[in-house]
């Protein structure tokens, strides 16, 4: 008995592995998997355009809400001391990927994860950021969409100098603790001689600097507003441009329909849809050094006409025919 | 009974064998001749794929070419008042086409007279001499130039595309062409679970594949049979 109990186990063994066999060659399909996307924002409500971007961005891509990716948005408001634990918080939720907005938010990521791959957007500078320092091939588990803010300072100034011309100092704004508006600043002094202008390159905390550093600027001069994640300072260089008629052109389109006379660069809708992309690829398994920081791809010029008429500039036509937005 | 019982397992067994060995074998043939007809279908799909991929990817650059090939008009007047209508095309076009991130004219000795950008200052009269580079010489011969695959910033692949202005007054309009746009076309092709499309130039050379990295590692694909 014991010399066949073996071989009578072996031969139900083949019997079923015969059995099973056509069934096996039809393949499975895996269930589909939802994953699970931390939303972390300093933005003050939860349908922030980056993610309205973001969610339309992975539609494109076949990644529908609620069926193959759900959210968990957590938005602090603006205060900043609330993003390390909300991050932590995410991380310990197990989500699949975190989706970083600004580079406080971003940074505050990467401190609660070296593993859940982070993508971000919204931020001008990823490099002076601190966040990746190689965008081409990211170390870490950071990536994202890069505004090129410090990139086209050049630009910027160009655009001042066309609606402008008779500008010859441009007040240029870095705040001490943001490194990448203090590269931005620098590359406008490196650029300055090319347009023939004198840079004025201060340091700005805050409102009350703000309307320090402006006392000293007279009819005739400009500002090129800073890139920020606080809104403080840009907005007050926008009351005071308004208020004084001194040109000054933004980084971002946020600004234009508060008045703001022209703005170039990125914005967040577009660079969540770009983003999509990027997140798609880590979801399905990519690793985050194989998916480069991108450059966004879209760029928004701005023009309100209205402002340029308060300020007693003519817009040149080609420059409105550029324009990718004109607002009255 | 012990004699017996034992023949009785004896006989299960052979049987077990003699019935499962037949079925495993038919089994496992019909496993791998499904899986041959699979294989040689999907590569008829994946042709078919490769195809429409490469027609879209050729429609882009057309595309593009064509709306070049606009703006390289001879244009009439004063050589000031040339420049100005040029700059105004080429801004037009730089609007029209989001791929194209630099438009610059070399007159008709291969001189650079004006180049604007989305990213970085426009440039008027630089003079730069182009005159011995192959995008000038073989615009200027009647043919429209396609650079090869070269990378900003170590990760955006980008080409330079010429078209030259007839005559021999005519100069010759330069592009420089973010290929990232034709990436979406190629990423989003979808061939099964697992298959996509992939873009590889004239030498074998890897240009456009839903994953970036194996581009950004120069992989060479010149010995693949479907190349």
């Amino acid at each position: 008995m014991t010399r066949t109990r073996p071989a009578v186990v072996l031969a139900l063994l083949l019997l079923a592995a015969v059995g099973l066999l056509p069934g096996g060659a039809r393949g499975q399909q895996p269930a589909a998997k939802l994953y699970r996307i931390g939303v972390l924002n300093t933005s003050f409500a939860k349908n922030a355009p980056m993610v309205e971007g973001l969610k339309a961005g992975l539609k494109q891509q076949g990644m529908l809400e609620d069926r193959d990716v759900t959210y968990v948005v957590r938005f602090t408001r603006g205060r900043e001391p609330e993003l390390g634990p909300a991050a932590e918080e995410l991380v310990r939720s197990k989500v699949d990927l975190i989706f970083a907005n600004g580079p406080l938010a971003t940074r505050a990521a990467k401190a609660a994860t070296s593993a859940i791959p982070i993508v971000f957007t919204v931020v001008s500078d990823p490099v002076a950021a601190g966040l990746v320092s190689e965008p081409a091939r990211p170390a870490a588990n950071v990536t994202g969409v890069s505004g090129l803010t410090t990139e086209l300072v050049p630009k910027r100034l160009e655009i001042l100098k066309a609606l402008a011309p008779r500008v010859r100092r441009v007040l240029v704004v870095a705040h001490p603790d943001d490194p990448a508006s203090v590269v931005a600043q620098r590359k406008a002094q490196e650029v300055a001689a090319r347009f023939g202008v004198e840079i004025l390159a201060r340091p700005a905390r805050n409102a009350a600097d703000v309307e320090t550093v402006t006392r000293e600027l007279k009819a005739g001069d400009g500002m090129l507003p800073p890139d920020l994640p606080r809104l403080e300072v840009p907005g007050r260089m926008l009351e005071v441009s308004l208020a004084r008629k001194i040109p000054a052109v933004f980084p971002t389109t946020l600004w234009i329909r508060q008045g703001a006379l022209a703005s170039y660069g990125s914005d967040q809708y577009t660079e969540g849809v770009q983003a999509a992309a990027l997140v798609a690829k880590l979801l399905k398994g990519a690793r985050p050094q194989d998916v480069p920081v991108e450059g966004a791809k879209k760029l928004t010029l701005a023009i309100n006409r209205g402002t340029a008429k308060s300020l007693g500039l003519a817009v040149p036509e080609d420059l409105l025919k550029l324009a990718d937005r004109v607002v009255e | 009974m012990k004699p017996r019982g034992r023949l009785f397992r004896q006989y299960v067994l052979v049987l077990a064998v003699l019935v499962s060995g037949p079925l495993l074998a038919s089994g496992a043939i019909g496993v791998y001749l499904s899986y041959q007809q699979n294989k040689a279908a999907l590569v008829t799909l994946q042709r078919e794929k490769a195809r429409a991929a490469a027609t879209k990817i050729e429609g882009f650059i057309k595309d593009i070419e064509r709306q070049i090939g606009w703006t390289s008009q001879p244009q009439l007047g004063p050589p000031a008042v040339q420049l100005e209508q040029r700059r105004v095309e080429y801004l037009r076009l730089q609007k029209q086409a989001p791929a194209i991130t630099e438009i610059s004219y070399l007159d008709a000795a291969g001189r650079e007279q004006q180049r604007i950008s989305r990213l970085a200052m426009d440039v008027a009269g630089s003079g730069l001499d182009a005159s011995r580079e192959p995008k000038f010489l073989e615009a200027k011969s009647g043919r429209v130039y396609y650079g090869p695959v070269y990378f900003r910033k170590e990760s955006e692949p980008y080409m330079t595309l010429a078209v030259g202005a007839p005559g021999r007054e005519g100069g010759v309009t330069v592009a420089e062409v973010n290929l990232k746009f034709i990436w979406d076309v190629v990423s989003q092709i979808k061939v099964g679970k697992a298959g996509h499309a992939f873009v590889v130039d004239g030498q074998g050379a890897l240009i456009a594949h839903p994953d970036i990295s194996l581009v950004l590692q120069k992989t060479t694909l010149a010995g693949l049979p479907q190349v």
